[in-house]
């Protein structure tokens, strides 16, 4: 295992890395697709972390922890964000075990990659720990 | 005390001694009087001309709600020679203190009394008690609505917040018939919201009037809901500016109430009836029935059918059409429904299927099996046009079959032998079987606006399954084309709808007529027969990323020949490490060359095509070893080719030729 989480660390290091520069070097097809299909929705969705509505849980997915942040008529596309976001997550996790040739990694993947998301969210953000929520 | 109809016999005129302030002392077992009932009534008065008073009760239930601890204390209270409560104090528990003022005069027994609720609302209640048309009337502006709900459990959770106008006319007597009250209730300023904030409503604005009259022990009467204006989010459903009317008959009784000749005008959708029984206390629904006739498909799905979809992820459909709708329902849910679409239309909104025309009896029971019926006019799939077809199916709670079926597909049609669900310990798996009648490829081609391609396409699927999330084929998929066949077979969709559909697969190409495939396009005519095998095949959203391909010319004795515009795409594929091993004043004297055999191999490996060919030559391989006169070989020398390279060389090199009508 320990090389798993070398392995898993190293690709999270290096998608964290270059994330930011829209350079994320995983480089399959599907990956790509996925990252592009996450940074559009970025935009959309960093309002609504800045508010508290949204919270990055500790399975590396995202969930709408306070709807009442968000004015009532954008709530139910906000919905359809976070399920569209957590599909795309959990196929990201899926594909890079998939493409280091070791499906059964995805669940290190995930783990490592949502202490990574928690460990990169702006202050102010909320962030799930042991099923509670707190503000960073 | 005359409104008073009911007096228990137990009144008793006390002594002093119980109160020392109190001249008076009063006691009633129970009072009753239209829709108020007091039980253990004390009246304390320092006289009957004027002074102080105050009077209780332990329990008073007014038009069907309980307040317990009712206290009236008046600063100056007198029953003589008319009843008046100056600098009164109203409470109960969980309401008031609130200040209240009362007379009663007259033969007629007019009454009026003004109870400040908080420093913006007082109720005035005014009328006569006693004449030829005993009535009250209630007049109160902005009464909070937590108020009116009072200890409404169902309410509790969505913390309701809102004004309320109310106008009432209490007939408290009219020919014979019980008391009657007629009321208007105006909401302005509503919303609540559960905790999740995924229940709630803004700016609601809504007229309820009612009229209700006592029958017997229960109360009777009709109802008419009025939505104005606001916004209501109830979990995916959202809706904004009112036009929804509710209307009903009602009867209100100790346990339960029922609404009858029910009628919901849904804004621009129709108009829902039916009858409900609600559990007074809880407020859980006990039986319900609904049915709509010519509802609008459009607006019904845009409303209430599509956000549940979308709040899960799902793409967006469109629907048009007009649908009659009859649902039964219990405590435990939906019990039974029946989904009659007459003139229907859906498709993706991305535009990947459509279906026109579309007439469907969607019988469906929660216990039982029903069969459902549905015919389309026409529709499409991609770019491919669907004619009409009847489908039935039985649908059961574990399963659902889909009777075989034929759907014509351009000039053939696609045979479905079985399409079946079923759910087996709470998992839904599905099987298909289905066979592909030959397809004029001319027409496909056409229809998905491909370069025009000969011959025909028809496929036979042997089985089909689709279990957690995989669909897997038993046997091989036969495809009939270009003369000879592919057969698939170890096919596997790993979760065809989710975000990254992804396949394997190997693919076997036997006797592939060369010349219809290459006629098509602009790389040039090779005549001759292809044979090709292409083994662990991985598809990740429908491109390739990994496989281990070989073609090859087939074994046996036919015309090979290649044109000179082939040779120099498979060159230009090769990229500038591919050249013709022929001297070049031949290739521009000859149109067409002979050939022995074509060879090319290809291993894709995260993103780089590793090539080869029939055999080695000088550090290159070989892709076409010549035959017969004029002869001509084709060597490679790149052997590692970027894939999104060579499928842009490729596209380059196949872009369609004019078709000559």
């Amino acid at each position: 295992m320990k090389t798993v989480h070398r392995i898993v660390l190293l690709c999270v290091m290096y998608a964290g890395a270059v994330w930011a520069q829209g350079n994320l070097e995983i480089n399959t097809p599907a990956i790509s697709q996925l990252r592009d299909a996450m940074q559009a929705r970025h935009a959309q969705l960093a309002p609504h972390y800045a508010s508290g509505a949204l919270g990055l849980t500790a399975d590396g997915r995202i969930a709408l922890r306070d709807a009442n942040a968000v004015p009532l008529a954008q709530r139910q596309a906000v919905q359809g964000l976070v399920a569209q976001e957590n599909g795309d997550r959990d196929a990201l996790y899926r594909e890079i075990a998939r493409a280091n040739g070791h499906p059964e990694w995805e669940a290190d993947i995930r783990s490592t990659f949502a202490q990574r998301w928690i460990g990169r969210a702006q202050s102010g953000w909320y962030v799930q720990s042991g099923g509670q929520w707190s503000r960073k | 005390m005359r409104p008073l109809r009911r007096c228990a016999a137990a009144l008793i005129l006390l002594g002093a001694h119980s109160s020392p302030q109190a001249a008076i002392e009063l006691r009633f077992e129970s009072l009753s009087a239209a829709a108020v009932e007091l039980s253990d009534v004390r009246i304390a008065a320092a006289g009957l001309g004027g002074g102080s008073a105050r009077i209780t009760a332990s329990r008073a239930l007014v038009a069907g709600r309980t307040l317990q601890h009712v206290k009236l204390e008046c600063g100056d209270f007198a029953v003589l020679p008319e009843m008046h409560c100056r600098g009164g104090r109203l409470s109960a528990e969980g309401y008031g203190p609130w200040p209240v003022e009362f007379s009663l005069r007259g033969p007629q027994r007019a009454l009026r009394a003004d109870v400040r609720l908080s420093a913006e609302v007082t109720a005035t209640v005014s009328g006569d008690l006693a004449g030829s048309l005993p009535q009250l009337r209630l007049v109160a502006s902005g009464v909070p609505l937590e108020f009116l709900l009072g200890e409404l459990p169902a309410s509790k959770p969505y913390v309701p917040v809102g004004k309320i106008d109310v106008e009432a006319t209490w007939v408290l007597k009219e020919a014979e018939r019980p008391p009657r009250l007629r009321a208007t209730l105006a909401l302005r300023d509503g919303r609540f919201g559960s905790a999740d904030g995924l229940r709630a409503a803004d700016s609601l604005s809504a007229v309820m009037d009612i009229d209700v009259q006592r029958d017997g022990p229960d109360w009777r009467g009709t109802l008419v809901t009025d939505w104005r204006g606001g916004e209501l989010l109830w979990d995916s459903v959202y809706l904004t500016g009112g036009g929804s009317v509710l209307s009903a008959d009602f009867r209100l009784s100790a346990s339960a109430l029922e609404l009858t000749s029910l009628a919901l005008d849904l804004a621009g959708i129709g108009r829902l009836t039916g009858d409900a029984t609600l559990d007074r206390a809880s407020a859980a629904l006990r039986a319900a029935r609904v049915q709509g006739a010519e509802l609008d498909l459009k607006l019904l799905n845009e409303r209430f059918v599509q956000p549940p979809f979308a709040a899960r992820g799902w793409p967006p459909f469109v629907m048009q059409g007009y649908a009659d709708v009859a649902a039964r329902l219990d405590p435990a849910g939906l019990h039974s429904a029946r989904l009659i679409v007459r003139g229907g239309h859906v498709s993706d909104a991305a535009g990947r299927y459509s279906l026109q025309q579309l007439d469907a009896d969607l019988p469906w029971q929660r216990d039982g099996a029903t069969r459902m019926h549905v015919t389309a006019a026409e529709g499409r799939f991609g770019r491919v046009p669907v004619g009409r077809f009847a489908l039935d199916a039985d649908v059961a709670p574990d399963h659902v079959a889909v009777q075989p079926v034929r759907i014509p597909l351009l000039d053939a049609g696609l045979q479905l032998n079985l399409l079946r669900f079923e759910r087996v310990n709470g998992r839904w798996t599905g099987d298909l079987s289905a066979d592909l009648e030959p397809l004029s490829m001319p027409e496909l081609t056409q229809a998905l606006g491909w370069p025009r391609m000969a011959g025909s396409v028809g496929a036979s699927v042997p089985h089909v399954r689709w279990r957690d999330g995989v669909l897997s084929l038993d046997g091989q998929l036969m495809i009939q084309v270009f003369g000879g066949y592919i057969a698939v077979s170890g096919l596997q969709v790993i979760e065809p709808f989710g975000t990254t559909p992804r396949v394997l697969s190997d693919l076997q190409m036997r006797y592939v007529d060369l010349d219809a495939l290459t006629e098509t396009f602009k790389f040039g005519r090779i005549t001759g027969r292809l044979d090709g095998d292409v083994t662990g095949l991985e598809l990740s959203r429908w491109a390739p990323v990994a496989f281990d391909a070989r073609v090859r010319s087939s074994e046996g004795d036919y015309p090979r020949s290649i044109s000179q515009r082939a040779v120099d795409s498979i060159t230009a594929l090769g990229g500038s490490g591919a050249t013709a091993a022929i001297q070049r004043t031949f290739l521009g004297v000859f149109e067409r060359f002979g050939y022995r055999r074509i060879g090319v191999s290809c291993r894709l490996r995260n993103g780089v095509c590793e090539m080869d060919g029939l055999s080695n030559r000088n550090g290159g391989f070989v892709l076409i070893e010549g035959g017969g006169v004029p002869a001509l070989s084709v060597v490679g020398y790149n052997r590692r080719v970027d894939w999104q390279v060579l499928l842009e060389r490729l596209a380059r090199v196949t872009e369609t030729k004019p078709v000559l009508q």
